[in-house]
């Protein structure tokens, strides 16, 4: 849901890295989610109409885990999501 | 002493009896709470493909509907929305275009607070991607050693927003000229030895470039399946709002007869004609809450007159209005112009023909914004 609604934010004309930074803040550290990684394919003030953007969000996995974290050490999660540029 | 001895013998044998009973337990109810927490992992994963399945449906049906909106086919927007189910896969599904229906029709809504509603029309301005489904998810873990899958239905809609838009028009000394002319304080080429300000425009003006224009932008407007609701702000000197938000765009037309009938000219006050543009878009009698708001401005010439264009271009943006300019002529100030529309987060175009001026309206037409609706 993060990568989506970033996304979704990151093909507004105008929008500033900062805004996608907060987007995804509003929805992971909510969740007391840290220490996560938003990587963009592109940068959103380059494209053009139909380019992609692809927003990815990887955080260490035990950093979300409730019980077990010494299981999924130095395990990654990654949720990517591609969207069309539309302006 | 033999009876203590005896004694803790007996505790011995039941304790280690005990442990037996306990391994026996857990033997009988291990497969149970394996298949129990099996479950709980296929129910989380089940709830996550859907949510998955959601987003895909989403951001295919919202490239979908773009794509449809600016170049109004439809084959090109399920490639779009295929495009983007390719790129958007499920953890252990691809879907793909066969696996989903698409359907075109009008979305609408009677109020602020009421939802939209999907039906089939003749003007089609919505793009709905339904799974009814036709898409198989297998599920992580087995149930009574079968595999099992499980078929999400879910609908994206997506659809051309509404828009509340203002027409800002310059009508300065200048656009009496034809588009091949230097402006100055002579008079236009075109027109009688005994022209003078205050008459009718002269054929071949830029004004009447103009006003075919803004008919051809009305006449998609008209042909949307929406309800636009359009104002017109003429500047010179001074802005003055002609025709505040209305959908009665026969009322424009008249509009800008009366100013070809009557064409007084002056300097050029761009910064004024936003700041009443974003005027009658803000006005709470006429403007709908709900709606997008656009603010189109079109000059031929250098801002000669009034406030900063910049600034009231960014006083727009604040207040959620995206601006669009036109320039045209060769006298046109198209860097500060193409600065307005950044700021305003819209787009520049420059036409240097009556045709291309039109075709520029034309593209905003195509370009005003798309909204997931349902």
């Amino acid at each position: 849901m993060a990568a989506y609604e970033t996304a979704r934010l990151a093909i507004i004309p105008g929008v500033e890295r900062k805004d996608l930074d907060t987007m995804c803040d509003v929805f992971l550290r909510g969740r007391k989610l840290q220490g996560y990684t938003l990587t963009l394919s592109e940068d959103p003030t380059q494209t053009t109409y139909r380019d992609t953007i692809t927003v990815s969000i990887t955080i260490p996995a035990e950093k979300c885990a409730l019980v077990g974290t010494w299981f999924y050490k130095e395990q990654l999660f990654t949720e990517s999501v591609t969207v069309m540029a539309e302006y | 002493m033999a009876t203590a001895n005896t004694a803790m013998r007996l505790q011995l044998r039941r304790a280690s009896a005990r442990h037996g009973a306990t391994s026996i337990l857990m033997a009988i109810m291990l497969p149970g709470v394996l298949a129990i927490c099996a479950y709980a992992i296929n129910v989380a994963y089940m709830e996550q493909s859907r949510t998955e399945f959601q987003i895909v449906i989403d951001v295919a049906s919202r490239a979908a509907g773009r794509v449809y909106a600016v170049s109004g086919d439809i084959n090109q927007a399920i490639a779009e929305a295929n495009r983007m189910m390719e790129l958007n896969k499920l953890t252990k599904t691809k879907i793909t275009t066969e696996g989903v229906n698409f359907e075109l029709g009008v979305t609408t809504r009677d109020a602020e607070t009421s939802r939209y509603q999907f039906s089939k029309g003749k003007r089609p301005n919505a793009i709905q991607i339904q799974a009814n489904g036709s898409v198989q998810v297998p599920m992580l873990f087995p149930t009574m050693g079968v595999s099992i899958d499980f078929r999400p239905i879910k609908k994206s809609t997506i659809t051309k927003a509404e828009v509340d838009l203002s027409l800002v028009i310059d009508c300065s000394g200048s656009m009496a000229f034809s588009d091949s002319e230097i402006a100055g304080n002579y008079k236009p080429e075109s027109a009688p030895d005994y022209w003078t300000f205050g008459q009718a425009v002269p054929n071949g003006s830029r004004w009447l470039d103009a006003v075919e224009a803004t008919k051809a932008f009305l006449q998609e407007m008209a042909d949307s399946p929406q309800r636009e609701l359009v104002s017109l702000v003429s500047y010179r000197g001074i802005a003055t709002t002609d025709v505040a938000l209305t959908d009665n765009y026969d009322s424009l037309t008249n509009s800008l007869y009366l100013h070809s009938q009557n064409f007084w000219g002056g300097p050029t006050n761009i910064g004024d004609g936003i700041m009443l543009g974003s005027s009658t878009l803000s006005n709470k009698r006429t403007a709908r809450v709900w709606a997008s708001r656009v603010m189109i401005v079109l000059t031929d010439g250098l801002c000669t007159l009034g406030v900063d264009p910049i600034e009231a271009a960014r006083d727009a943006a604040e207040n959620h209005i995206t601006v669009y300019t036109v320039t045209f002529s060769a006298e046109a100030d198209q860097d500060l112009m193409r600065q307005v529309a950044d700021v305003g987060n819209g787009r520049h175009y420059h036409a240097r023909s009556r045709n291309e001026l039109i075709m520029a309206f034309k593209d905003i037409s195509t370009r005003l914004p798309t909204l997931i609706t349902d």
